[in-house]
């Protein structure tokens, strides 16, 4: 009987761990998906521990005892109950996804007028950045990652698609992906907040070298941002 | 934990004669007793389980350090296709499909299914399916290496040439109707083969939720037919479906597939909800709580189930994300009535923690878990940051391994000793229980962690920079650890059949038709059967008196009170 | 109405009634015409139910009426009021007592079929021939 109650213990710690385990997001959609998250997280929490809780004492309260053989109370339902726990998870459900609803919203919302607008191309097995309005053509090389430069604080539209097959554009700190479809584009509005050095990876199965197809984004201020463009421009004009 | 002697009748166990004396192998290919072919089933989906766990176990061994060191990037691939496909599609169906033939007729009251002889064309298409579909390893170009979901154009002949695929498609097509075929059947049973006084509502749950499960397979499976041909003919006979260069649409196969593929995942986990529902109130010794419930929760899961396919694609941004999520999310209602249910059997109950009862247990935690985490999928916002990463192989196979696995475990030591007349060793169970579950956790745990730290899935290696290692370390641990807990049942098994001790009619004091009869039961089933006034007609027989006293006392303390057992039911 | 029936109107009316919401939600042609189909084909479940029953006349199965006077439909007999019949339950010339080689063959065509697909004529070739052969047998075997 004693064994149970460490197991139930140790059930609702990694439901709370992993509130606290989402990457703390770099951009201003992905602030929106982590504060989502962890409202998620904190009724999840609750609701397993109850549920989890109720299972637990179950097992430990209504052991039969050995040679008792006297049936218990043949009780078979309580339509108020029932009702009950019908209503309560449906209006929990709703809330939750409400909630989501308004932040899809947030986090799908492109800005009329972006610093930059970046068509990436997923193809087997790298990634191609064109600028548009600049000229500037960035292309994965063989154990070279494709590196990029995008301003800070400002909206930026990645428009999103594929040269064969399907891959998808993930940036971790950005908790956001969005698939590269053949045929289709896809615009991705991010708006970076933190400085620094992000590493993008491919998260839709592509074929062999899936794993081994990188990409990376400097994220600097504005001004940084470009000065960096200008001189990408100059230097494929000469190329 | 006690085998409660509850015997009805002592019948002898079954004598082949009256399939004209054939015994032995040509027995096996030639029956239509829906026993027989149960058995098949079971034997022939545990082995790909045991395949594919193999499987399973070169990738996490893999996995375990960064570079490639065991398989090449190809075989991983053809691996991780391969174990999807064959847990999902021959193993986890058939395996129900194996417990719900045995099972249905014995529990409605009928000597065999609607069809018989269908009945067995379905078994041996499942595994000539199988088969096949694993036939491509012998290819040049090696089996499907495109994921169980044989996304295209990576499944197309441009990306993905040589036989493996087609074969794989073959393969997928032959079980697609070996699975239709099947549903037919047990519709057919469940509507048209009832005994006297077995009313809809006093059906086993088991067979409720087969029969929504074989509902939501005449509705899917064939259009996973109809994608694989479309596929076919992309492939082989220059067909442009899912071609953008030829008008086609890559989107359009995943429609086509997730709306087959969503219904999969519930036909993977209902017959086992089924199962859990058997197993709880016999072990509880009570009534199931709120059986009227349980049956509208089910007809509700499927139903829904139908609507919510698209929140696989939500990051294609081809599909919208409030229909489904709303659709997702509610889809967690009906799977939280059937908890709180469960819960209300075991409330106040006289619970024994044999082996089916043990596994149950595991179940309800685990697949807790990974409905949980389900919710949080079913937020695209929260999807776009956790798709196709480690999270979802975490929470998917919660659902699926902690809760459809620990179900088979649980439905095996319940219902073997009726099948093959034995019992199994009580002590290897309990080692059998407590090794998968920690080996189970330790795999499947970590992963979720994995994901939020950006771990994509299908991939066969990742770089030491990653940070990956240290969990993808834990779970490999863990895998090992439940391939010894799968050594061990294996042994379990082998010992009950060698000697395990005789289970008699009812070793554990059942509620269903099927612990009437002998175990394994005779032929055509029933050389009798019991009065069914209710949906545990055995135990109302045994407990007949008691019964009767208990509502006699009720009905003088309160006239208005609840419903009490068989009174309710009597005409 | 009989439970098959019931049991796919159901189906059909919930799933016609998402595909209307689902169009006017999201105009997404391929889901909504997959979710059509589904609802007609349960409609066609409905309307073959309804026609094949009216056929059946007496024989009905036990139903929720509330009333214990049930008749087996496939093995048909009476349960009179407060009692219970054991039913035949080992009939004699039970046509399923038989075991049959046809489904094994029936299979093992049908994979030679899915093969030709693949591999060509000297697969398609057998697997006509043996899958007429086989079907012919299932058909005429006379005594299941």
């Amino acid at each position: 009987m004693r064994i149970r109650r460490p197991i139930v213990a140790a059930g609702c710690c990694p439901v709370i761990a992993l509130a606290s385990c989402a990457p703390q997001p770099a951009n201003s959609q992905g602030a929106e998906v982590k504060t989502l998250y962890d409202i998620f997280t904190i009724i999840a929490a609750v609701i397993f521990v109850i549920v989890a809780g109720l299972i637990a004492w179950s097992i430990v309260r209504y052991r039969a005892k050995p040679g008792d053989n006297e049936l218990p109370d043949q009780f078979h339902s309580n339509v108020k109950l029932e009702i009950l726990w019908f209503a309560i998870p449906t209006f929990i459900v709703i809330g939750l996804f409400v909630v989501s609803a308004i932040a899809l919203g947030t986090v799908n919302d492109e800005a009329d007028d972006p610093a930059a607008v970046v068509n990436v191309q997923g193809f087997q097995w790298g990634w191609r950045f064109d600028y548009e309005g600049s000229d500037v053509s960035i292309i994965s090389r063989p154990d070279e990652p494709a590196q990029i430069s995008l301003p800070v604080g400002e909206p930026v539209t990645f428009v999103i698609t594929s040269n064969d097959v399907q891959h998808s554009f993930y940036i971790k700190e950005f908790l956001v992906k969005r698939d590269a479809v053949p045929g289709r584009e896809n615009r991705l509005p991010v708006t970076i907040q933190e400085e620094g050095t992000y590493g993008g990876v491919c998260a839709e199965f592509c074929g062999l070298l899936h794993y081994d197809m990188p990409f990376i984004i400097n994220a600097v201020p504005v001004d940084e941002y470009e000065t960096w463009l200008e001189d990408q421009a100059s230097e494929q004009a000469s190329d | 934990m006690s085998a409660v002697d509850t015997t009805v009748e002592r019948t002898s166990p079954p004598d082949d004669l009256h399939e004209g004396g054939r015994t032995g192998l040509l027995d096996y290919a030639t029956t239509t007793d829906h026993k027989k072919i149960g058995i098949l089933y079971i034997y022939a989906s545990m082995f790909f389980f045991f395949v594919a766990g193999l499987l399973a176990l070169f990738m996490r061994a893999e996995l375990a350090e960064p570079g490639l060191q065991i398989l090449d990037n190809q075989t991983y691939n053809e691996f991780f296709t391969m174990h999807g496909t064959a847990m999902m599609l021959f193993f986890i169906v058939p395996l129900a499909i194996g417990f719900a033939n045995y099972f249905i007729p014995l529990h409605v009251g009928a000597p065999d299914v609607a069809y018989p002889r269908v009945n067995a064309l379905t078994f041996w298409l499942f595994l000539l399916g199988g088969l096949t579909a694993f036939s491509g390893f012998f290819t040049s170009g090696g089996a499907a290496a495109f994921g169980w979901t044989g996304y295209v154009p990576l499944s197309d002949s441009t990306y993905s040439p040589g036989a493996g695929g087609d074969l794989w498609i073959v393969g997928l097509a032959l079980t697609g109707v070996s699975g239709t075929l099947g549903a037919v059947n047990f519709v057919a049973t469940i509507f048209g083969m009832r005994a006297p006084g077995m009313t809809m509502f006093r059906l086993p749950i088991f067979v409720w939720n087969m029969l929504v499960v074989s509902a939501l397979i005449l509705f899917t499976f064939p259009v996973l037919t109809a994608a694989l041909a479309m596929l076919f003919i992309d492939r082989n006979f220059g067909g442009g479906f899912f071609d953008p260069a030829q008008g086609g649409d890559p989107i359009l196969w995943q429609h086509l597939f997730w709306f087959f593929g969503h219904p999969e995942v519930y036909i993977a986990i209902l017959p086992f909800f089924g199962v859990i529902t058997e197993i709880i109130p016999v072990f509880s010794r009570k009534p199931l709580f709120g059986y009227r419930g349980f049956v509208l929760a089910t007809l509700l899961i499927g139903a829904y189930s139908f609507s919510v396919w698209a929140h696989h694609m939500f990051t294609t941004g081809a599909v919208d994300g409030p229909f489904f999520s709303a659709t997702s999310m509610l889809i967690a209602v009906p799977t939280g009535i059937k908890f709180f249910n469960w819960i209300s059997t075991m409330w106040r109950g006289k619970i024994r923690f044999a082996s089916p009862m043990l596994f149950s247990m595991g179940f309800l935690f685990m697949f807790l878990m990974g409905g949980v985490t389900g919710v949080f999928l079913a937020s695209p916002p929260i999807d776009f940051a956790t798709h196709d990463t480690y999270y979802v192989v975490a929470h998917f196979h919660y659902v699926l391994f902690g809760g459809s696995v620990f179900a088979v475990f649980a439905g095996l030591y319940y219902w073997g000793p009726k099948i093959w007349g034995r019992m199994f060793d009580e002590r290897l169970a309990r080692i059998h229980f407590w090794l998968m579950l920690v080996g189970f956790n330790l795999t499947f745990f970590p992963m979720h962690q994995l994901g939020l730290d950006g771990m994509p899935r299908r991939y066969a290696d990742y770089s030491a920079e990653s940070g990956w290692q240290p969990l993808n370390v834990v779970a490999t641990v863990g895998a090992f650890i439940t391939a010894l807990a799968m050594v061990v049942f294996v042994v379990n098994f082998v010992k009950m059949r060698r000697s395990g001790a005789p289970a008699g009619d009812d070793p554990w004091g059942g509620y269903t038709l099927e612990w009437a009869t002998s175990s394994p039961p005779p032929h055509h089933n029933f050389t009798r059967l019991p009065r069914i006034r209710s949906e545990r007609p055995v135990f109302d027989e045994k407990h007949a008196e008691e019964l009767e006293a208990r509502s006699n006392r009720e009905n003088r303390k309160s006239g208005t009170d609840e419903r009490r057992n068989t009174e309710d039911r009597r005409g | 109405m009989a439970e098959e029936v019931r049991f796919f109107l159901r189906t059909a009316l919930y799933t016609l009634g998402i595909t209307v919401v689902y169009w006017f939600v999201a105009y997404e042609i391929a889901g909504s015409i997959l979710l059509l189909s589904l609802g007609l084909s349960a409609v066609f479940f409905v309307v073959v139910g309804v026609v094949m029953i009216r056929h059946a006349g007496d024989d009905v199965v036990p139903e929720d009426t509330g009333s214990t006077n049930v008749v087996g439909r496939t093995l048909g007999f009476d349960e009179p009021e407060g009692e219970t019949v054991t039913p035949p339950l080992i009939i004699e010339d039970d046509p399923i007592a038989t075991a049959s080689i046809w489904p094994l063959l029936v299979a093992v065509a049908a994979l030679l079929l899915g093969l030709g697909l693949i591999y060509g004529g000297w697969m398609w070739g057998p697997g006509v021939a043996l899958a007429s052969v086989a079907l012919w047998g299932w058909v005429t075997q006379l005594d299941a």
